[in-house]
């Protein structure tokens, strides 16, 4: 068995491939990155085994790559790519606290999933092109998102007029070219602040 | 079939045309993670059979009416290069293509945890770029190996090697100029740690005891090449992990 340092204080050390076996379900559960068959514990993926003692479950680890797709209550990172009367259609970019996706999925949100307060049309809180902060409400795509959540909302927004960046100041949104005024559902995280 | 114009296949002493015993296989060379934009990738060669294969996915499906409700969809590509053979092949996909493509998508679908990625699809190029005999096996190799380092939830890899029967003897992993002149051959593909077959074809004639005893040494490869397989992946794990360790 190679034997190499561990990436987490427990961990075994030991590497295993997919279909390896490692334990019986008598000893450990199966857990992240492993399943169960016949009664045994298989590796699904690549990776350093924790047998963890206290809570009798059996990890497989990896640092390195894996197969990402959005879950619900992640936080993603898109752009609105076509906004309707009551939905915006967005391209999932990333996931928070995840390598960016290699492709990406579309997400939509609903007027009424946008803020807590009445929005009468998406017109109001999103535009082509806008980049959103986004809380994902389904595990598959479709996904269905919502800007309701502390956080969430256009972090990146760009005038109507004149497609320039808009800044953000005293809450409004302004564009230094231009000078109109815009209305978004920002959020407290915007990246252009006055 | 005259006898003087008959290639050697098997020397009185048993070798065949490359110098190998019955039971050996070609010289295996695995490598993954040569692709940059693939999501995972093998490159797999197998004596002068040179295949590399990709994977990317899950990801979105277009056109949609191709995603499943409840499971991630596969959709696999089996291609030869057209400089691959000793005659230029069009690059146009082939019956014999198209048929390969869709039986190593049904072994690959038995091994992929599927119903973890609804309505998503995972696609799987295979490119063969030297034909020299057991394309689809390596193929297979590459693509399992492909799908372990995408990191893909897999229940087991897949080792495949093709037997034939030349000249009533049986020999493990046939290249170009056997497959030709063969009497049977048959590539095989297994998950190895389920003792489970995940594809068989048979061209040409074998009897049932010859079948049988084909398949005991299509194991015997198998059980070789997953060996390697596991290596493989075992060192680029290391790797990987020196690597962030240097980072973080």
């Amino acid at each position: 068995m190679v034997k190499t340092k561990s990436i987490h204080p427990y961990a075994s050390g030991k590497i295993v491939v997919p279909g390896e076996k490692l334990c019986v379900v008598e000893e450990f559960m199966a857990s992240e990155g492993t399943y169960e068959v016949n009664g045994e514990v298989r590796a699904l993926r690549v990776g350093v085994v924790l047998y963890d003692y206290f809570s009798r479950k059996v990890r497989v680890l990896y640092p390195g790559k894996r197969a990402f797709t959005p879950k619900q209550g992640n936080i993603i990172k898109g752009k609105i790519v076509s906004v309707g009367d009551d939905t915006a259609f967005v391209k999932i970019m990333e996931i928070e606290g995840v390598k960016p996706l290699s492709g990406f999925f579309t997400g939509l949100i609903h007027v009424s999933q946008i803020s807590t307060n009445y929005i009468k049309n998406v017109e109001e809180a999103f535009k082509l092109g806008d980049i959103i902060r986004a809380r994902v409400l389904t595990s598959w795509p479709p996904y269905q998102l919502s800007t309701k959540y502390p956080g969430t909302g256009v972090v990146l927004a760009f005038c109507s007029n004149c497609r320039s960046p808009l800044w953000l100041k005293n809450g409004l949104l302004i564009c230094p070219e231009c000078n109109s005024r815009e209305k978004r559902r920002i959020s407290p995280k915007y990246i252009l602040k006055l | 079939m005259s006898s003087e114009d008959k290639i050697v296949l098997i020397d009185e002493k048993g070798r065949r045309i490359d110098g190998r015993g019955p039971e050996d296989l070609r010289p295996i060379r695995m490598e993954i993670d040569v692709l940059k934009n693939a999501d995972g990738s093998a490159y797999v060669e197998q004596g002068g059979t040179k295949v590399i294969a990709a994977v990317y996915g899950p990801r979105e499906v277009h056109p949609r009416h191709l995603a499943f409700p409840d499971r991630a969809a596969i959709r696999c590509r089996y291609h030869m290069a057209p400089f691959s053979t000793s005659e230029r092949k069009s690059p146009a996909p082939s019956r014999r293509e198209i048929e390969l493509s869709k039986v190593i998508r049904e072994a690959l679908e038995s091994v992929v945890f599927t119903q973890l990625y609804p309505r998503t699809v995972i696609d799987i190029f295979i490119e063969v770029l030297q034909a020299d005999g057991g394309t689809r096996c390596a193929g297979l190799t590459a693509a399992s190996l492909a799908l372990a380092d995408a990191g893909i939830p897999i229940r087991d890899l897949i080792a495949a090697v093709a037997v034939g029967k030349i000249d009533g003897v049986l020999v493990l992993d046939i290249n170009e100029t056997e497959d030709e002149h063969c009497e049977a051959d048959m590539p095989m593909a297994m998950a190895p740690s389920f003792n489970e077959i995940v594809l068989l074809q048979l061209n040409g004639v074998l009897s049932p005891e010859e079948t049988s005893k084909a398949i005991e040494l299509g194991k015997k490869g198998i059980m070789k090449i997953y060996e390697l397989q596991k290596e493989t992946l075992k060192k680029k794990y290391e790797l990987s992990t020196r690597r962030s360790q240097v980072v973080t």
